[in-house]
C-alpha cells in the first residue's frame, strides 16, 4: 500500500484546526474525572498531542501552542495504548476492559469511533508494521499477540478478508513491543540472508524477550536476560542495536542498607544489545550487552520507563519512580535530570527534537521539557480530577521510589503493576538473610492473610510497614501512608486466569484437586489458608513451614515454591510431586493443570 | 617478615580507622586498633561475666565452622577462669576444676551460667579468658577473638564503606604523647574545618588526651553521624591553643585504585597509554566495590581496554564475604561461584547470574602470599570458572573465613571462623595456585636469569618492541615464569613466539637477542610480576577478535520516526 501521506496529513491538520477553533473553550467543559493517561503521540507537525486515558476511557487532544486540552472524547472503558495509522487518518486505540482494538477518526465535534474489533483479552499495547498494513496488539493476561490486517479491517474492499489474521500465544505476559523491519535488518546485518519482518516482544513483568515472525506465526526465540520490569524498548537510531530500559534485581544481594545504598540490590539500567544477536535465535543475547547504570549512591533512578532516542544522540528517559526525566548523551553519559509530575511513564519528542513531552500518568498531566538545559518549560493538565481517595493516594505511594532509600526502587519495582517479577529477593521478611524468597503477587492480596512466606505478619499493614522500612530501607511510613497503601493493594483484583478451552479437562482436574486433598492447604474460595504448613521443601536455613500462596491466578505467577525452583505448574507435579498422593498419569496431571489454569 | 593474619588485619585497620593510622605499625603484634585489646575492659559484675561466657559458648556452638564439643569448650573456659587466690586455703585446683566444670556443664541458660560464676566468684577471673580467646582458646579449638560491640559496628561501617569520623590520620605512638594529626582526608570534616597536618590534639570534648590509651582517643573521636566533637588543638608552628568544633561525617574510602594506587578516575585505567591493557588495584572489598567496578567498566570502555588486570596483591586486607560473593558474581557469566559451608546451615553452592562486568574482556588476577581471604576467594572463583588467569605467588588462605558474630545479650562480638569455602571445581583445593607462578622473593636473581635465558631486556617497558627468544609460556621451570601444565604447547619458532610489538613498526625493526638494548633500569620489587602480567596480557590481547563497534550517533532522517510515539 502506498500511503498518500502529504495530502492526508494536510487534511488531518485542517480537521484538527477546525476542531481546535470549534472547541476553544473545551477546558471549561472537560469532565472532572480521573484520567490516568498512559500513551501519547505527537502529530507530525509537532503542534498536537493525542493521549489515551486509562481510567476515564477517553482520548484527549492537546494543543501545544495554546498549551491546553482542546478536545476529550470518551471512546472506551479502560484505554491502554494508542497509535496513529500510517496514513495519519485514524488513531488506533486498545481497550483492556472491553478487549477491543478501536479505530478512531477525527471530526469537528470530537473523536469518532469508526470500528471496534475484539482482540485477545487484555490488550495493552499496539504497534504497526512499517508500511502500516498490520497492527500488532499485545494482550497481557491472555499472553497473545493479535495480528490485525488493517487493510482488511478498515478499508472494507469488495472481498472482505478476515481482520484478525493471526493470534500467537506466548509463554509469558507481553507488554512492550518493537517492530524490526526487514529493510533495516538487511542494511545493518549484510550477512542476514533472509531478512523478514520481525516482532520483538518483552515480558511485562519478568525477564523474557521473544522474537516473532508475524508472517509465519512462528516464535523464533524466547530468551531470558537478567532483567525485569521492562518498560521501554527502542531501536537505536543507527538501527544496529536494541536499547531496553529495565531493572535488575540481584538474587545474591540482601536488603541491607549497604546493598541498597550502593545499588547492589536493585539497579536501574539502559541495556544495549546488538540487533544481530537479537535476530539470531542461537546467539547469546548478552554477548555484546552493554549496561548503562542509571543514578547512583545518594541519588537512585528508580523505575526507568519509556524513553526516546533523538538522532543527535540524546536519550530522554522517564524515571517513573522518582518523577523525573533523565537525559543521557550519545555515550549514555548523564546529562541532567528534570522534575516532572507524578509517575512519568512515556516520553515523546516533536519533529524539531528540541522538546520532550512527558506523560505523567498519576497526576494526569504532560510536562514539556526543553532538552537544551534541560529545563521544564511548561505543564499541561489534562483536566480537573476529584479528590484522591485513600486507594488513589496509595497508588501514588506504591509507584513512588522515594519510599525507598535514595530512590532506588518502588513497591512496583518488584511487584510490577501490583503483580510479581517472578524473581527472588533476599530480605528479612522471613526473619533471615541468605534465604532469598520469590516475590509474591499483590493481586488479590486483600483476602490472603497472613502475609509473607512464613506468615509472619498477621495484617497487610504490618507487612507494608516492614517492607518499606526493612526491604526498601526507607523512612518509616506514617499511619495514613500505610493505610493508603493497604487500601490500594486491597483494591487490586487477582490476576485473571490464563484459562483453559477444555471445560471437561477443567472438571476432571477439579475432581483430582479434591481427591488429592489439595484444598487442605489451598481452601476455596481464595484457595489458601491462614495456616503455616510444612511443605517438605527447605530453605537455606532449614525452614520448611510456609503459608500456602493463594491459587487464584496461579497460572500467571510462575515460577513456583518459595525459591522458584519449579519453573512451571507441570514441573511442580512431575519433577517435585508437590503433595501428591499416589501416582498420577500424565493425563491426570494435564487435567489438574487445566483446572489450576482456570482459577 | 610475615605477620600473622590478625596482625596484618590490625595494620590495615590502623591505616583506616578513624581515619586514624599510625605511621609506624607500633601495634602490629597486638589486636588491631579497630577492635580494642580489651585490656581496660572490666566485663561488669560476676553475673555479667557469666552471661558473657554463656553467649560465647552459644555463638561458638551455633556459628563456628567446626565447633568443638561443649565439654571441651567448657573445660578450656574453666581452666582459663580458675585462679586460686593466695589467701585461699585448702583448695585443690583439681577439685575446683571438676566442680566448676560440672556446674558449667549443667547450665542451660545465661542466667544459670551467671549464677555459677557468682557462686564461684572468688575463684574465677575473667581476664585470662580474653587472653585465651585472643591466642586461640586452646590451640586445637580454633581462632577466636572477642571484640566490643561498638568496634564491631565500626567494622561494619568499613564493610559498608560508610565510616563515620573526622577524616584524620593520627600519630599516637605512646599514650604519654599527645596525638598529632598527620594527614587529613580530602573533603572530610577536619579538612573542611580548616585543620592542617601536624596539629596536636590536646583535648577532645574537654577531656585531656595526655596519658590516654589509643582506643580511648578513638572512642572519643568516633560517634554517630552529624554529632559534634570539640577539639583543643595547636599547630606545631605555634604554641597558641584553640578550640574547634567539627561535626562527625561520612568518610568514604575508594576500594579501587589505579596502578599508582590513586583513585582510578584520575588517569584512567590504562597501564600504559599505548596498550589497551587495564589495571585496577582492588585494595579492599566492601559495600562500594561493586559500584566502583561498574564505574570502572564505563571508564574501561572509554579507554578501549581489551584485557583487564585485577591487582589483588597487598596487605592481606580483610574484606566482607557477602560483598566478595557479589564481586565474584559480578565478574562471572553464570555458573557456580563456590560452595559455602556455614556453621549452622547446610552446605550450599552459590551461583552467579548472567549479568557480567567486563564481559568479553579477559581478566588477569595478580596475587601474592599476602593476598587477603576474600580476595583469594574471588580469585579462586574466577580461576575455576576459567574467567581469569592468576599470576603471582600462592597465598596463605586455607578456605576458612572469619567473621564477627554478635553475642546474644552482651555488648560484645566474637570474631571466629564461621564459613568454609569449597572451590567450585572439586578437583581444586586450597591454597590457591597461580596459573603463572612468579616468585617475588628472589626478584633480582630471577630477573637476571630471565634476561640471560630469554633475552627479555632488563627494565622491559610496555610498548617496547621485544621478541622473546623462547616463548613466554615455555620457559624452563626454574625461570621466573612457569607454564601451566594444562596449556597447549606453543611453537618455539621465535617468529611465532611471544612477540610484543607496538605501534606501526615493521617486523624488520624487531629487537633480537643479539641487538637488544638492555637498558639499566633500577630493579624495583614489584617489577617482575608486573612485567610478566603485561606480557601475558599482551599475549591474550593478540588472540582477541577485533573490537566490536559501539553504536554511533545516527543520521538525521531517523529523527522523525522516533518522535512519533
Amino acid at each position: 500500500m502506498t500511503p498518500k501521506r502529504p495530502l492526508q496529513f494536510l487534511i488531518w491538520l485542517f480537521v484538527l484546526r477546525l476542531v481546535a477553533t470549534s472547541t476553544a473553550f473545551a477546558e471549561e467543559i472537560l469532565a472532572t474525572q480521573f484520567r490516568r493517561p498512559v500513551a501519547l503521540v505527537v502529530s507530525q507537525d509537532g503542534n498536537r498531542i493525542a493521549i489515551a486515558n486509562q481510567r476515564s476511557g477517553t482520548v484527549s487532544l492537546v494543543d501545544l501552542h495554546e498549551k491546553k486540552v482542546v478536545l476529550e472524547t470518551a471512546i472506551g472503558k479502560r484505554l491502554s495504548d494508542l497509535i496513529v495509522t500510517r496514513d495519519t487518518r485514524q488513531l488506533l486505540v486498545t481497550d483492556e476492559e472491553t478487549h477491543q482494538l478501536i479505530a478512531v477518526s477525527f471530526s469537528p465535534t470530537g473523536y469518532k469511533v469508526e470500528k471496534r474489533l475484539t482482540v485477545s483479552p487484555y490488550p495493552v499495547s499496539i504497534k504497526l508494521s512499517e508500511e502500516g498494513t498490520y497492527a500488532f496488539v499485545a494482550s497481557l493476561w491472555s499472553r497473545t499477540i493479535t495480528i490485525v490486517n488493517l487493510n482488511a479491517w478498515l478499508d472494507e474492499g469488495e472481498t472482505p478478508l478476515p481482520a484478525v489474521e493471526r493470534q500467537i500465544r506466548l509463554p509469558f505476559a507481553p507488554r512492550e513491543m518493537l517492530v524490526l523491519n526487514a529493510g533495516d535488518q538487511q542494511a545493518k546485518i549484510p550477512s542476514l540472508d533472509d531478512a523478514r519482518l520481525k516482532l520483538l516482544v518483552a515480558d511485562a513483568f519478568g525477564s523474557r524477550l521473544a522474537v516473532i515472525d508475524p508472517e509465519s506465526g512462528q516464535i523464533d526465540s524466547v530468551r531470558e536476560i537478567p532483567a525485569h520490569a521492562i518498560r521501554g524498548l527502542r531501536l537505536h537510531p543507527t538501527k544496529s542495536h536494541l536499547v531496553i530500559s529495565h531493572q535488575v534485581l540481584s538474587r545474591l544481594a540482601q536488603s541491607t542498607f549497604d546493598d541498597v545504598h550502593w545499588g547492589s540490590l536493585m539497579t536501574n539500567v539502559l541495556r544495549t544489545v546488538e540487533l544481530s544477536d537479537v535476530l539470531d535465535p542461537k546467539a547469546d543475547l548478552l554477548k555484546h550487552s552493554v549496561l548503562q547504570y542509571l543514578g547512583g549512591p545518594d541519588r537512585g533512578a528508580g523505575d526507568p520507563a519509556g524513553f526516546v532516542m533523538i538522532s543527535n544522540g540524546l536519550t530522554g528517559l522517564a524515571l517513573s519512580g522518582t518523577d523525573e526525566l533523565m537525559l543521557l548523551d550519545e555515550n549514555n553519559v548523564y546529562g541532567g535530570r528534570v522534575n516532572t509530575e507524578s509517575y512519568p511513564t512515556s516520553v515523546a519528542t516533536g519533529p524539531d527534537g528540541k522538546h520532550a513531552y512527558v506523560l505523567n500518568t498519576l497526576s494526569g498531566s504532560v510536562s514539556i521539557i526543553q532538552l537544551a538545559g534541560p529545563i521544564l518549560v511548561g505543564t499541561i493538565t489534562l483536566g480537573l480530577q476529584p479528590d484522591l481517595t485513600p486507594a488513589d493516594r496509595g497508588e501514588r505511594l506504591f509507584h513512588n521510589a522515594k519510599l525507598s532509600h535514595d530512590g532506588w526502587f518502588s513497591c512496583s519495582s518488584c511487584h510490577v503493576q501490583g503483580h510479581t517479577n517472578g524473581l527472588l529477593n533476599d530480605n528479612m521478611t522471613d526473619g533471615t538473610f541468605g534465604t532469598a524468597k520469590r516475590v509474591l503477587t499483590l493481586r488479590g492480596v486483600a483476602e490472603t492473610a497472613p502475609y509473607s512466606w512464613t506468615g509472619r505478619f498477621k495484617t497487610l499493614s504490618d507487612q507494608i510497614a516492614h517492607s518499606v522500612k526493612s526491604t526498601m530501607q526507607g523512612n518509616p511510613l506514617t499511619d495514613e501512608e500505610t493505610s493508603d497503601l493497604e487500601a490500594y493493594m486491597k483494591s487490586l483484583p487477582p490476576p485473571p486466569a490464563l484459562g483453559s478451552d477444555d471445560k471437561l479437562a477443567v472438571a476432571r482436574g477439579a475432581a483430582i484437586f479434591e481427591a488429592q486433598n489439595c484444598r487442605n492447604c489451598h481452601t476455596q474460595p481464595v484457595f489458601t489458608t491462614a495456616k503455616i504448613v510444612d511443605v517438605g521443601l527447605k530453605d537455606e536455613q532449614g525452614a520448611s513451614k510456609f503459608n500456602p500462596p493463594s491459587l487464584r491466578g496461579v497460572s500467571q505467577s510462575a515460577p513456583y515454591f518459595h525459591d522458584g525452583r519449579a519453573k512451571s505448574l507441570e514441573s511442580l507435579f512431575t519433577q517435585f510431586r508437590h503433595q501428591l498422593n499416589g501416582k498420577l498419569s500424565s493425563e491426570e496431571i494435564a487435567d489438574l493443570i487445566a483446572f489450576l489454569n482456570s482459577l | 617478615m610475615r605477620l600473622p593474619p590478625f596482625s596484618r588485619l590490625a595494620c590495615v585497620f590502623l591505616m583506616l580507622a578513624g581515619g586514624v593510622s599510625i605511621p609506624r605499625c607500633v601495634s602490629a603484634d597486638e589486636p588491631s586498633i579497630i577492635a580494642s585489646d580489651l585490656k581496660e575492659e572490666t566485663f561488669g559484675s560476676a553475673a555479667d561475666q557469666g552471661r558473657l561466657a554463656w553467649a560465647i559458648l552459644e555463638a561458638i556452638e551455633q556459628q563456628n565452622i567446626s565447633p568443638p564439643p561443649r565439654q571441651a569448650l567448657i573445660r578450656v573456659l574453666t581452666q582459663a577462669l580458675i585462679r586460686i587466690p593466695k589467701d585461699a586455703v585448702k583448695v585443690s585446683y583439681r577439685e575446683l576444676l571438676e566442680r566448676v566444670d560440672s556446674e558449667f556443664l549443667q547450665c542451660q541458660s545465661a542466667d544459670e551460667m551467671a549464677h555459677v560464676v557468682e557462686r564461684n566468684e572468688r575463684y574465677l577471673n575473667f581476664d585470662r579468658v580474653i587472653a585465651e580467646l585472643t591466642s586461640g582458646f586452646g590451640e586445637n579449638l580454633g581462632k577466636f577473638r572477642l571484640i566490643r560491640a561498638k568496634d564491631h559496628e565500626v567494622e561494619e561501617q568499613f564493610h559498608g564503606n560508610r565510616y563515620v569520623g573526622l577524616g584524620i590520620n593520627l600519630y599516637h605512638n605512646d599514650p604519654s604523647h599527645i596525638p598529632v594529626i598527620m594527614k587529613l582526608r580530602p573533603g572530610g570534616p577536619a579538612e573542611r574545618g580548616g585543620l592542617k597536618p601536624r596539629t596536636y590534639i590536646h583535648e577532645i570534648d574537654g577531656r585531656p588526651t595526655e596519658n590516654v590509651p589509643q582506643q580511648t582517643i578513638l572512642d572519643w573521636i568516633r560517634g554517630p553521624i552529624g554529632t559534634d566533637v570539640t577539639l583543643k588543638i595547636s599547630h606545631e608552628t605555634s604554641k597558641e591553643q584553640r578550640l574547634v568544633t567539627l561535626a562527625r561525617g561520612l568518610i568514604r574510602f575508594e576500594s579501587l585504585k589505579d596502578r599508582h594506587r590513586e583513585p582510578i578516575s584520575r588517569d584512567g585505567l590504562r597501564y600504559d597509554r599505548r596498550e589497551p591493557i587495564g589495571w585496577i588495584h582492588v585494595e579492599t572489598i566492601n559495600g562500594s566495590t561493586l559500584h566502583e567496578l561498574r564505574v570502572a567498566e564505563n571508564q574501561a570502555r572509554e579507554d578501549g581496554i581489551r584485557v583487564l588486570m585485577l591487582d589483588f596483591r597487598g596487605f592481606g586486607q580483610p574484606g566482607d564475604l557477602h560483598q566478595s560473593l557479589l564481586i565474584a558474581d559480578s565478574f562471572l557469566d553464570g555458573g557456580a561461584i563456590w560452595t559455602r559451608i556455614d556453621g549452622s546451615a547446610e552446605p550450599r553452592t552459590e551461583f552467579a547470574d548472567r549479568e557480567c562486568l567486563f564481559r568479553e574482556t579477559p581478566l588477569i588476577v595478580l596475587i601474592d602470599w599476602n593476598t587477603g581471604p576474600c580476595h583469594c576467594a574471588i580469585a579462586a572463583a574466577l580461576q575455576d570458572a576459567g574467567r581469569a588467569k592468576l599470576i603471582g605467588e600462592s597465598p596463605e588462605f586455607n578456605g576458612n573465613i572469619s567473621t564477627s558474630v554478635r553475642l546474644n545479650g552482651v555488648p560484645y562480638s566474637l570474631t571466629m571462623e564461621t564459613t568454609r569455602l569449597n572451590r567450585s571445581r572439586q578437583d581444586r583445593q586450597w591454597p590457591l595456585e597461580p596459573d603463572y607462578s612468579v616468585a617475588e622473593n628472589s626478584v633480582a636473581q630471577n630477573m637476571r636469569a630471565s634476561v640471560n635465558q630469554t633475552s627479555v631486556p632488563t627494565g622491559f617497558r610496555l610498548g617496547d618492541r621485544v621478541i622473546l627468544a623462547n616463548d613466554l609460556n615455555s620457559k624452563s621451570s626454574d625461570s621466573t615464569t612457569t607454564r601451566p601444565s594444562n596449556e597447549p604447547t606453543r611453537s618455539k619458532d621465535p617468529s611465532e613466539s611471544a612477540q610484543v610489538t607496538h605501534g606501526n613498526s615493521t617486523p624488520s625493526n624487531r629487537v633480537t637477542p643479539e641487538n637488544s638494548p638492555v637498558r639499566p633500569v633500577p630493579i624495583r620489587k614489584r617489577l617482575p610480576i608486573e612485567d610478566v602480567a603485561i606480557l601475558v596480557a599482551l599475549e591474550i590481547q593478540r588472540g582477541l577478535p577485533p573490537a566490536s563497534v559501539k553504536p554511533a550517533s545516527s543520521d538525521q532522517n531517523t529523527q522523525h520516526k522516533e518522535s512519533t510515539r
